[in-house]
């Protein structure tokens, strides 16, 4: 059976006066129904770009997007890229759903709770607004909203900001969709009410058996939550592969910097944290050759001046594990000093 | 000299809510900080956590006295300076400094560089050795920008380098206290770890003492010496950071440092989590008793109806619970 | 709710009697004696004093005040005997430059001040708000140029000149009303086409300004809530467009409008001085620009002043209520 989703060459970029900003470039990618796919990268690499291009979410006279994405329906499949925007439109809330990063405006607030998740039901089920506002309770109950039934009557001012996003989880799944993608879903809130919406989006995805795009930068989320990860820097996927993978054995310089400038919790170290130097490049007119370079430590491994003259391509180093890099995995394995188990004995 | 260039006795800051309009009438009172003690010691780092709303910022910016305390003490290098008004202050503002969360507002964008940092020399009329610009060119270079942008503006740098312009800024008076309010939560995880760093020198070199207000443990277990975790404007324990990061004996304590993600997938999929119910109550009307006892998993009927004091359980350890985890 | 509502209330009522209290203490500083006014040339002493009597103005001020408020609910009689003049409650006091109680020159002008705002009014709003919506809708294309255009000239010509524009080269050019009858009063009713006749131009002159400025608070409300997080999340639902714009998009971008359009509104009920003199209507703002310019006619300017004031303080009412039902962010406040 075929990928629920499948994404193949897109290509995301905004013509502005400055030039083109190429946000997502050659993005390839997979999920499958009850599997979770976190993409992870720092602020501007892409993470939303590549994601609101699936959910048709952009403004088509603003945005110049190409490749494919590429929804397996019962029905058949339906390249959401190409097809007719009333097409897409009829499977967004349907078939895919989104939740986003800032829980407290992303409610109207002007309509109930109740009338918001209804609106949401209702646009693809026959049903009167009686029904639609039941509907809703329901929902509300599922997500875990004590006293659904008084609570379906207030409006967004009236929850905290942990309770909103439920709301908006309640009117993502109130269709039974079959992919969920939830753009930083949990960053604007506190840790105790982030590990309680994780915990749900856990729980929803088996009860409804979904895909799920999650897209995050803090890297211990994904540790959490994820099956397969998605590396992203400045609109490139450097790195895909199985979480484990990624967290032990990486194969992309990025990533084990990344995971080596994070501090740990659960680890005493007063040793000084490692850096990543410099600061990721502008998506104006990138430079021809790795976009990593010029921050990379192992680039002077390359022979010649490879890394600054031609772009790695996305290529599986190891069984089921890609990477953008030219060097072997032979190489990578050997310089990487980030498996993040090494430290803790 | 007294060994603490910080001390809080009971710090209380309490702000009123208005119904607003033309007869603006006191509705309610935020307990904003609730009776808070503490202290740092010179040249160390303390942490203040907890959730959004509990007090965090508000205890920093009274220790500045951005804000007038309510009541308690505040101590600042043996001296009390409660009470001190605003001309009082003045001498000592240069030797407490402030560092803010955001970058991009902290910086008034129609300065150059040169002159947001140079203006602290300034307003305490202060002509420093070798002349202001050098002196800021050396700021600069301190904190790991070029020395030739001092006449750039800010919104030519990046997040990242915002900040140092920030640290810069606080560093020019060579303060003995630091407060930096969530310094590194607007940036990049590659980023964070660069200014982390910075400050660390930086405190390693100068001898500075910081009072360290985030919500990220991560960064904060990193970075403290001793940690304070605050809930609903009060203090809740306060440890060292081994201690508290590894023996914490406050149930909320151990509910935060369980909720934390931590990025190792083995470590993930075999933890057990502690899940707090519900959200937080409203500052306006804190729950009676122990503050903490509608979300906590241990609570009795005692917790609800007296108010756990904080006392001293071991040596610089800290905690007001009523049924502490067992040591 | 109720309580809300009870509040404001109290809360403008308190507000009318402070804006009276302040209009009687201005018109008594001002430097200016009516009843000196009142005889010209032939004046000596003992004709002001009797004037001043007459005129009720020999009294404190807070006595004048609470006269005219007590007239206001009880009526009000000038001078005895058989010169004796009453004028009924709601009496406004009585103008002796016009022989007339103020009460009914208001009712007099009222209807045709009314007519003009309301006709203006609606016409704005129309225009104002479709072009606005249109010119964000379609952003950098041609309607939002014409919208441009329009905001432009509309908001730099001022209605003293679009006025007389609109007046000779389109009324009287062709005819369009028979320049006698300009500036009587025609009843809707028994004489529907006149009314029109009369009222649609000044009309448009009054709206085209003030359409200009809502054009241009639409367009750029309509495009500053098309980027809110909450339109984004209407479009993920799967909603279509259409049902964005006016369900999401525009009820949250007009709801500020409201406040504007309401006060807007209410100022125009006090007069609109320009538009009257140009069209010759003998609406509030002619009845009071002559009652200041000419006659120094205290009682008829006390009465207009705080009549406007009034429109306006109630207008702030009516709209903090529809603004409680639209906005529930203020409902439970
Ligand atoms: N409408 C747009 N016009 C021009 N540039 C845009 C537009 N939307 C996004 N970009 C740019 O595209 C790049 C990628 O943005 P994107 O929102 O995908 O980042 P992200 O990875 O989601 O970051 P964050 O963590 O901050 O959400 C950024 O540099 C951004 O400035
Ligand atoms: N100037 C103020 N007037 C009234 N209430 C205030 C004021 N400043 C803060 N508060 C209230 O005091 C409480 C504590 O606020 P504070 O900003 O100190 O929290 P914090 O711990 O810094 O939170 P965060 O993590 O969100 O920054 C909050 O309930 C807040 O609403
Ligand atoms: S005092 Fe009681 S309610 Fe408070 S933390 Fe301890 S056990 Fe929980
Ligand atoms: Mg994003
Ligand atoms: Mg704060």
């Amino acid at each position: 059976m075929k990928p629920f989703l499948e994404v193949k060459n897109l290509n995301v970029s905004f013509p502005t006066e400055d030039g083109n900003v190429n946000a997502s470039q050659d993005i390839s990618f997979e999920v499958a129904l009850g599997e979770t796919l976190a993409i992870v990268g720092e602020s501007g690499s892409g993470k939303s770009v590549s994601n609101l291009a699936i959910m048709g979410l952009h403004n088509p006279a603003r945005t110049i997007i190409s490749g494919q994405a590429i929804l397996n329906l019962e029905s058949g499949p339906v390249d959401v890229i190409t097809a007719p925007a009333e097409t897409v439109r009829r499977l967004r809330g349907k078939a895919m759903a989104m939740i986003f990063q800032d829980p407290m405006s992303s409610l109207h607030p002007y309509y109930s709770i109740g009338d918001q998740i209804s609106e949401a039901w209702r646009l693809y089920n026959e049903g009167n607004k009686k029904d639609g506002l039941k509907k809703a309770t329901e929902m509300l109950d599922l997500v875990g909203i004590p006293d659904a039934g008084r609570r379906v009557n207030e409006y967004p001012h009236q929850f905290s900001g942990g309770m909103r996003q439920r709301v908006m989880i309640a009117m993502a799944l109130v269709n039974n969709p079959q992919l969920l993608i939830a753009d930083e879903p949990t960053t604007a809130l506190d840790v105790t009410v982030q590990s309680q919406i994780l915990q749900l989006l856990r729980d929803m995805q088996k009860e409804f058996n979904m895909a799920v795009i999650l897209i995050t930068h803090d890297l211990g989320v994904v540790a959490e939550v994820a099956d397969r990860v998605n590396v992203m820097y400045a609109g490139k996927i450097v790195e895909q592969a199985k979480v484990d993978e990624i967290y032990y054995r990486s194969l992309q310089p990025y990533t084990m910097g990344l995971l080596q400038s994070i501090p740990r919790v659960d680890q005493l170290d007063s040793h000084r944290l490692k850096t990543i130097p410099g600061q990721p490049p502008s998506l104006i007119g990138l430079p021809a050759g790795c976009s990593f370079r010029a921050r990379c430590e192992f680039a002077s491994h390359v022979p010649g001046n490879l890394c600054a003259t031609v772009a790695p391509a996305l290529e599986e180093k190891a069984p089921a594990h890609l990477t953008r890099c030219h060097l072997t995995s032979a190489q990578l394995l050997e310089l990487n000093t980030s498996d993040v188990r090494g430290s803790h004995n | 000299m007294s060994e603490n260039v910080l001390t809080l006795e009971n710090l209380t800051k309490h702000f009123d809510t208005t119904t607003g309009g033309v007869f603006n009438k006191v509705k309610g009172v935020v307990k904003a900080v609730d009776g808070v003690t503490l202290d740092v010691a010179r040249g160390e780092t303390v942490g203040l956590v907890g959730e959004s709303g509990c007090g965090k910022t508000t205890v920093g910016r009274t220790v500045l006295k951005l804000y007038e305390p309510t009541s308690g003490k505040i101590i600042f290098d043996g001296q009390d300076i409660t009470k001190l008004s605003r001309r009082e202050m003045k001498p000592l503002r240069s030797q407490m400094q402030m560092i803010f969360q955001d970058p991009f507002a902290s910086l008034n964008p129609r300065h150059t560089v040169g002159t947001i940092v140079s203006a602290s020399y300034d307003i305490h009329g202060i002509k420093p050795e070798g002349g202001t610009k050098k002196a800021v060119q050396e700021l600069l270079e301190r904190v790991g920008l070029n020395p030739e942008h001092i006449n750039r503006f800010p919104h030519e740098f990046s997040g990242g380098q915002r900040q140092r312009i920030g640290i810069a800024r606080a560093l020019a008076l060579k303060p003995k206290l630091i407060v930096a309010d969530e310094p590194v939560s607007a940036l990049d995880v590659s980023i964070q770890a660069q200014v982390v760093n910075l400050l660390d020198d930086l405190q390693q070199e100068l001898g500075l003492a910081y009072l360290f207000v985030a919500h990220d443990l991560s960064v904060v277990q990193h970075i403290s010496d001793r940690v304070v975790v605050m809930y609903l404007g009060k203090v809740m324990e306060m440890a060292d950071t081994a201690e508290l990061f590894f023996k914490p004996r406050h149930p909320y304590t151990k509910a935060l440092l369980s909720a934390v993600p931590i990025p190792d997938p083995e470590i993930e999929r075999k933890r057990e989590r502690i899940i707090l119910r519900g959200d937080l109550p409203s500052p306006v009307n804190p729950p009676a008793g122990c503050v903490f006892n509608t979300r906590c998993w241990k609570a009795q009927d005692i917790c609800r109806t007296s108010v756990p004091a904080l006392v001293e359980i071991s040596p610089k350890h800290t905690l007001a619970c009523h049924f502490p985890e067992p040591a | 709710m109720l309580k809300f509502v009870s509040r404001r209330l109290a809360y403008t009522f308190a507000v009318l009697v402070l804006v009276s209290i302040v209009v009687f203490i201005i018109f008594n500083y001002l430097p200016i004696d009516p009843a000196r006014l009142t005889c010209g040339k032939s004046c000596f002493p003992a004709l002001i004093e009797a004037n001043r009597h007459r005129l009720g103005l020999d009294v404190p001020w807070w006595e004048q005040w609470w006269r005219f408020i007590h007239g206001l609910f009880a009526g009000r009689s000038y001078a005895e005997g058989s010169a004796a003049i009453v004028c009924g409650a709601p009496s406004f006091g009585y103008s002796f430059n016009q022989h007339s109680c103020v009460t009914s020159l208001i009712g007099q002008a009222f209807p045709v001040t009314f007519s003009l705002a309301i006709g203006s009014f609606i016409l704005w709003m129309i225009m104002g708000i479709s072009l606005g919506v249109l010119a964000a809708r379609f952003k950098g294309r041609m309607p939002d140029r014409i919208a441009t255009v329009f905001v432009l000239v509309g908001t730099s010509l001022p209605t003293f000149i679009s006025g007389l524009l609109i007046l000779l080269f389109v009324v009287l050019k062709f005819n369009l009303i028979n320049p006698i009858e300009m500036g009587q009063w025609m009843s809707p009713f028994s004489n529907p086409w006149g009314y029109f006749k009369e009222f649609i131009f000044p009309c448009i002159t009054l709206a085209l300004a003030y359409a200009a400025t809502y054009t241009r608070f639409t367009r750029s409300n309509v495009i500053e809530t098309s980027s809110e997080d909450f339109i984004r999340t209407a479009k993920a639902k799967g909603l279509s467009s259409g049902v964005i714009l006016r369900k999401h998009t525009l009820r949250a971008a007009l709801s500020p409008i409201l406040t504007i359009a309401g006060l807007d509104f209410a100022g125009l009920l006090g007069g609109a001085i320009i538009t009257e003199q140009i069209f010759n209507l003998p609406g509030l703002g002619r009845l009071s620009i002559k009652a200041v310019l000419t006659d120094y006619d205290l009682p008829v300017i006390l009465s207009t002043t705080l009549l406007a004031a009034a429109f306006v303080v109630i207008a702030n009412l009516v709209v903090d209520i529809a603004y409680a039902f639209i906005d529930p962010r203020v409902r439970v406040a």
